[in-house]
């Protein structure tokens, strides 16, 4: 590492008057100081800095609009895909902190969680999840807003079939939805509203 | 022999970002890793950079930053700090499969001589079983 260091240091291009263009680069935006107003060899180099400064500076200005350094339609569209995604997958909830750093959940591993949960009961079919929490009215969390763990409350919309009894279903129902989330998560629901929508037959 | 103390040998972020996405996407129970937008800048700007600073200065030390699909590498201060977002199998815990992947990236980590900073795990996807797929960001 010594030896690239050396290495390093005997390449860095120096001035007549001995001086690294490096430091003069360091401090171009310094007034000159008494040397750098006297030496020619420091003048030059200045002056010549400063050109190549004003010349990246337009040729950076210039980039955006260059058609040659716009992404290509492959690379954008599979940006956008990736973005919508992320979209899709709502807000985080933190599960549980480590000392290693933190676990979260996405609100669309979680939503779908349930959803599977209630579709593993006979007569059953999941529709729509919702997670609120009770704060300010039970509002929806904004996005970004992290989901408090300690407050979830979902509303879960099913079709159930027309042969079963609703009441003791909705009692199994709430049972298999908490028992799953749990266990997979170690998230216990504050409040499990379920809203039967439609009725199907078998 | 060599009077040269023994030294902790240091691989570069991309290999120690390849061994990682192997050893988690092994792990039982971890479908994927998921491409995020951070991910997928990450990638892109690490290669473009990388591509300038080779060319300007060879000798500079490697990026600080790596990324492929659902992972992002972040050396600062001597720590390395990483990203770590997942599909998990509903068949597990997903809990347990997300410390389990933060042991395992940190054991991989110390192995390719690095310093663990954190590594934060989200599970961004729970799924009924179906085997070990690949989802590819684009390409840069």
């Amino acid at each position: 590492m010594a030896l690239n260091d050396d290495r390093f240091q005997e390449e860095r291009p120096r001035l007549g008057c001995g001086r690294e263009l490096d430091d003069l680069w360091a401090s171009i935006d310094d007034p000159p100081t008494a040397h750098e107003q006297s030496c020619p060899d420091c003048r030059h180099a200045r002056a010549a800095l400063h050109h190549l400064a004003s010349v990246t500076e337009a040729m950076r200005d210039a980039d955006p609009q260059d058609p040659g350094l716009q992404p290509g339609d492959r690379v954008r569209n599979a940006i956008m895909m990736v973005a919508r995604a992320e979209v899709r997958r709502g807000r985080r909830a933190p599960l549980r902190t480590t000392t290693l750093g933190t676990i979260d959940i996405s609100e669309q591993a979680l939503t779908a969680l349930i959803r599977f949960a209630a579709g593993t009961l006979p007569g059953v079919h999941a529709r729509r999840c919702t997670i609120s929490t009770s704060g300010e009215g039970r509002r929806r969390p904004i996005a970004g807003e992290a989901v408090d763990v300690g407050d979830i409350r979902i509303t879960l919309k099913v079709a159930v079939a027309s042969s079963i009894s609703i009441p003791a279903t909705m009692v199994a129902l709430r049972e298999r939805v908490g028992t799953v989330v749990q266990a997979q998560t170690s998230i216990t629901m504050a409040q499990i509203d379920i809203v039967v929508e439609d009725l199907y037959d078998v | 022999m060599s009077d040269e103390p023994a030294e902790a040998t240091v691989v570069d972020l991309a290999s120690v970002t390849r061994t990682l996405r192997t050893a988690l996407l092994e792990l039982p129970g971890i479908l994927r890793l998921e491409p995020t937008v951070h991910s997928t800048l990450t990638r892109l700007r690490t290669s473009a950079v990388d591509s300038v600073q080779r060319r300007l200065k060879p000798t500079n030390d490697g990026p600080h930053h790596a990324s492929s699909d659902g992972l992002v590498l972040s050396l600062a201060d001597g720590l390395l700090a990483v990203q770590i977002d997942i599909a998990t199998d509903i068949g597990h815990s997903a809990l347990t499969l997300a410390e389990r992947a933060q042991t395992l990236a940190a054991r991989t980590i110390e192995r390719s001589g690095f310093t663990v900073g954190s590594v934060a795990v989200t599970i961004l996807s729970i799924e009924s079983g179906s085997a070990p797929t690949e989802r590819t960001a684009p390409e840069d």
